[in-house]
C-alpha cells in the first residue's frame, strides 16, 4: 500500500493499528495466563488477571477514541475506512475476549477449591486451543493475510468439538458424585466462554477478510457446538 | 421546448464496452445499466490542436440522478463535461470525436442547433456567473430569448416557479428588482440554477458549483441538488470527494483522460476496483 499525501494520516492509521496488536497481544495473554492459573491451580494469577483486566478495557477506550478521531479528521474512504471501521470491530471482540479470560479466572477461585474432577485436562486443552488461535488470528491481523484468516475461519469448529466432549465428560462426573458440583457446573461455563471465543475468533477473522477483500464472507462457516441440545447421559438412552 | 428526440431505449453500457472490460481499461464495478440511460457516449474523444484529451470514452449516464465526475486536474472530467452540451465547440481548437447520443439522439449531428441544446442541457459555473441584470431579469432572460413566455403574467410564473425550484424564491421575493450581483455567493450560485432552470431543460451540468461556497451555502445548494435530481439528470464535476460521496448515486474516476472505474457511489468509495481509483480517493501518492 503505497503512503497517503498527508504524512500524518498515514501515522494515525499506523498508530491504530499497532494499539490494535497490542490490544490482541495483552488479550492473548491474559487468556494464556488464565488458563495456567487453572492449569496450575494457582489463585494468585487468577487474582491478577481480573485485576489486568482493567488494561485491556483501557485500550479498547484509547481505539475507540483513535477511531472517533479518523473518523472526525480524516474523513477515511475505500481501505482507509475499512481499516478504520475493522479495528473498532476487532477492539470489541478483543474486549470480550478479555472479559471471558477474567471470567475463567474468578470461575478458577472456585474450581480449586474441590478436588481435581474429570474433564479438566481437557478443559484446559480446549483452553491452549483458543489462546493458539487467538494468536494466530492476530498474526494474520498483523500480516492482513487472508488466506490464513479463513483457515483460522474454518478451524472453529475442533473447539466446538472439545465443548461437546467436555459438556459429556462433566455431565457424567455430575450424576456419579455430587459432590463435586459446584466445580463441575463453573467447568460447564468456562468450556461455553471458551466456545464463545473460538466464535470471537471468527469474526476477527471475517473482520480481517473484508480489510483486505473488500467483501463479507457470505458462506455459512462450519458449526459444531451441540451444546445446547445435550441432556445429562441417561436421557441419550430414551 | 420541442422535443429534439425522445425514445429512450435500454442501453447497456456492459454491451459497449466488453473488449475495453477484457482489456481491463475499464472496471464496471456494478450493473452500470440503465432503463434511464439520458446520454450514451461511445468511443468520445476531445483534442485540444493535436493534444488528446480524452481517449475513447464509453458511458452512460442515468437520467434522473446525480453522475459525478472526479479525477485529478487535467483528467478529463470537465472536457467531458462539456461534451454534453457542445460547450467544447466555443474553444478554439477543441474537437470532439465519437458519438453522444442524448435520447438516443446524436447530439453532434448537423441537424442540432447547439443554442437550442444548451437550452435542453444546462450548466453551471465554478464561478458564479449573475448577469448585471435584476434578479428577476436574470431568471426572465432564457425564457424571453427562447419565446417561452407570451404575457408578463406568465413569465412572472416562470420567474417564480425557477426560483422556487432554485431554492431562493423566499430569500428574494421581496427584492426581486435589485442587482443579481448584490446577493451573496451561494445565492448567486442558486440563482444561477434557477436561471438554468427557467428554460426547462432535462440536464444540469455542474463544474465545481459549491467550491467557492461556505459550507452553509454548500449544504443549501447540496440539498437544492439532492431534490432536483428527481426532475433533472444532473451531471457533476468536484473536486471534493466527500461532496461527490453525499450527493452522487453514480462516480465516475477519470484519469489521464481515460474512464478507469465507474460504478455505485457507494460502491467506489468503500470497495472500488482499481489502485489508482483507491490512490485517489484515499489521497496516495499512487
Amino acid at each position: 500500500m503505497s503512503d497517503h499525501i498527508v504524512k500524518s494520516f498515514d501515522d494515525d492509521m499506523k498508530a491504530l493499528s499497532e494499539e490494535l496488536s497490542r490490544m490482541g497481544k495483552l488479550v492473548r495473554d491474559q487468556l494464556g495466563s488464565a488458563i495456567d492459573a487453572l492449569e496450575q491451580r494457582n489463585v494468585q494469577l487468577a487474582k491478577r488477571v481480573r485485576k489486568n483486566d482493567k488494561q485491556v478495557d483501557a485500550i479498547n477506550a484509547d481505539i475507540e477514541e483513535r477511531v472517533m478521531t479518523i473518523l472526525a479528521l480524516r474523513n477515511p474512504v475505500a481501505v482507509d475506512l475499512r481499516e478504520t471501521i475493522a479495528a473498532l470491530k476487532i477492539a470489541r471482540e478483543l474486549e470480550r475476549i478479555g472479559d471471558i479470560a477474567k471470567n475463567t479466572a474468578k470461575r478458577t477461585s472456585v474450581i480449586v477449591e474441590s478436588e481435581p474432577v474429570n474433564g479438566i485436562e481437557k478443559l484446559i486443552e480446549m483452553g491452549r486451543l483458543a489462546t493458539t488461535t487467538v494468536d494466530a488470528v492476530f498474526n494474520a491481523y498483523a500480516a492482513r493475510d487472508v488466506e490464513q484468516a479463513l483457515r483460522i475461519r474454518i478451524s472453529d469448529q475442533e473447539i466446538d468439538t472439545y465443548c461437546n466432549e467436555i459438556f459429556h465428560i462433566v455431565l457424567s462426573g455430575m450424576m456419579t458424585d455430587n459432590s463435586n458440583i459446584n466445580a463441575c457446573s463453573q467447568m460447564t461455563f468456562i468450556a461455553k466462554n471458551l466456545e464463545r471465543v473460538g466464535d470471537q475468533v471468527t469474526n476477527i477473522a471475517e473482520a480481517i477478510h473484508y480489510v483486505v477483500t473488500g467483501d463479507h464472507i457470505e458462506a455459512r462457516r462450519p458449526k459444531n457446538d451441540k451444546t445446547s441440545s445435550t441432556a445429562v447421559p441417561e436421557a441419550d438412552n430414551d | 421546448m420541442t422535443q429534439l428526440l425522445t425514445s429512450t431505449n435500454k442501453v447497456s453500457y456492459r454491451a459497449l464496452t466488453p473488449e475495453l472490460e477484457l482489456m481491463g481499461q475499464v472496471n464496471v464495478t456494478t450493473e452500470t445499466e440503465f432503463d434511464n440511460a439520458k446520454f450514451t457516449c461511445r468511443d468520445v474523444r476531445v483534442h485540444y490542436g493535436s493534444l488528446e484529451a480524452l481517449h475513447g470514452i464509453d458511458m452512460n449516464i442515468q437520467d434522473n440522478g446525480v453522475t459525478a465526475l472526479i479525477g485529478p486536474s487535467g483528467c478529463g472530467k470537465s472536457s467531458f463535461l462539456r461534451v454534453f452540451n457542445r460547450m467544447n465547440d466555443t474553444i478554439t481548437g477543441a474537437r470532439v470525436s465519437g458519438e453522444v447520443l442524448m435520447d438516443g439522439q446524436d447530439i453532434y449531428s448537423n441537424d442540432i442547433d447547439p443554442v437550442l441544446l444548451r437550452a435542453r442541457v444546462g450548466m453551471v459555473f465554478q464561478k458564479p456567473n449573475p448577469f448585471p441584470k435584476s434578479i428577476y431579469d436574470n431568471v426572465a432572460y432564457g425564457p424571453r430569448i427562447h419565446g417561452l413566455a407570451e404575457t408578463r403574467v406568465e413569465l412572472d410564473g416562470i420567474v417564480e416557479t425557477s426560483l422556487r425550484k432554485g431554492g431562493l424564491w423566499e430569500e428574494v421575493k421581496d427584492r426581486l428588482d435589485d442587482p443579481g450581483t448584490g446577493l451573496s455567493g451561494g445565492q448567486q450560485q442558486r440563482l444561477v440554477i434557477a436561471r438554468a432552470i427557467a428554460v426547462d431543460p432535462e440536464v444540469i451540468l455542474m463544474d465545481e458549483p459549491a467550491s467557492a461556497l461556505d459550507p452553509i451555502a454548500t449544504a443549501k445548494l447540496e440539498v437544492l441538488i439532492d431534490e432536483l435530481k428527481e426532475n433533472y439528470c444532473i451531471v457533476i464535476v468536484t473536486h471534493s470527494m466527500a461532496q461527490a460521496a453525499r450527493i452522487s448515486q453514480k462516480t465516475a474516476f477519470f484519469h489521464m483522460g481515460d474512464l478507469v472505474e465507474y460504478g455505485e457511489t457507494a460502491k467506489i468509495f468503500s470497495n472500488p476496483e482499481d489502485k489508482r481509483t483507491q490512490d485517489y480517493i484515499t489521497g496516495r501518492t499512487g
